[in-house]
């Protein structure tokens, strides 16, 4: 059973993200989210440094469950592949009647890059904000 | 996805961020910007149910981010009594460095839309460190 989370949060976040860009430009916005993702990720870097992929696949699994999300992840040879057809965090915002952020998708793209870039991985996002479907990918750099 | 159960951390960084680079100012016009464009659900109950409704809203965010409270609820006057604010609860558990006026935000965002319909709003903190604060709002006599 889907536990029980305060999901309103995911609006607070994307009126957050408006606040930023509107007010301080799109760059402030871009520079927060890499400061965010080196102090609240810190420990999955640590974790994806010791045990690799797995650590990614274990979080993604346990967070995308939590929140209900509609996805997949799949495991290639030095690749690990997340397919998201409902985003949890943009299906609630537009169910509740939140604004939703023109850009909210930035927070993937900004995190899985820093933490690409901390644990020596490669990381690739294609998404549609508008559907609230994307395909992420981390890499090993080397194969 | 930053999901809602990192969101604290998320919001205590936004408050580091905008203080460190834009001063006071600007954590204080972020969280006014907040009460305005993000807690419209708030404003809604207040205005059409007054203190049901800040009860209503309260019942809802408090229970969802499980927190640990006591609340009164009377006719012409609400309050909560936090035990274990569940903000300062997760950042505590992290062993985040807390933004310094973090509990600062629970004045401002809740205040300015519940003084609009008639009410009194005041928030005593008693022990930010551990997360324990008292909401008391009262109807405002004339």
């Amino acid at each position: 059973m889907e536990e029980k989370i305060h999901k309103d949060f995911h609006g607070a976040l994307s009126v957050g993200f408006e606040y930023l860009a509107k007010k301080f430009g799109k760059k402030s916005l871009e520079e927060f989210l890499g400061v965010c993702a080196r102090s609240i990720y810190k420990e999955l870097i640590k974790k994806i440094k010791k045990e690799g992929l797995i650590a990614i696949e274990k979080y993604w699994n346990e967070i995308f469950s939590l929140e209900g999300a509609k996805f997949k992840i799949e495991r290639k040879k030095g690749e690990l592949i997340l397919k998201i057809t409902e985003c949890p965090a943009i299906s609630h915002i537009v169910k509740v009647g939140y604004p939703v952020y023109d850009d909210f998708c930035i927070q993937c793209r900004v995190i899985n890059r820093v933490i690409a870039e901390e644990t020596g991985l490669k990381s690739e996002i294609s998404s549609d904000q508008k559907k609230g479907r994307c395909i992420q990918k981390f890499k090993k750099e080397i194969q | 996805m930053i999901s809602c159960t990192e969101f604290i951390l998320a919001y205590n960084e936004l408050f580091k961020f905008l203080h460190k680079r834009y001063g006071k100012k600007a954590v204080i016009d972020f969280w006014i910007y907040i009460s305005d464009n993000f807690l419209t659900n708030l404003d809604n109950l207040v205005k059409e149910k007054g203190i049901a409704g800040m009860a209503e809203y309260w019942t809802h965010t408090l229970t969802e981010e499980k927190a640990e409270y006591c609340m009164e609820v009377g006719k012409t006057h609400f309050r909560i009594y936090m035990k274990k604010c569940p903000s300062v609860g997760i950042m505590n558990q992290r062993k985040v460095k807390k933004y310094p006026y973090y509990c600062e935000h629970c004045d401002i965002l809740y205040k300015k839309i519940i003084e609009k319909y008639g009410f009194d709003y005041r928030i005593r903190f008693i022990d930010k460190n551990n997360g324990v604060c008292e909401v008391s709002v009262r109807e405002k006599k004339y």
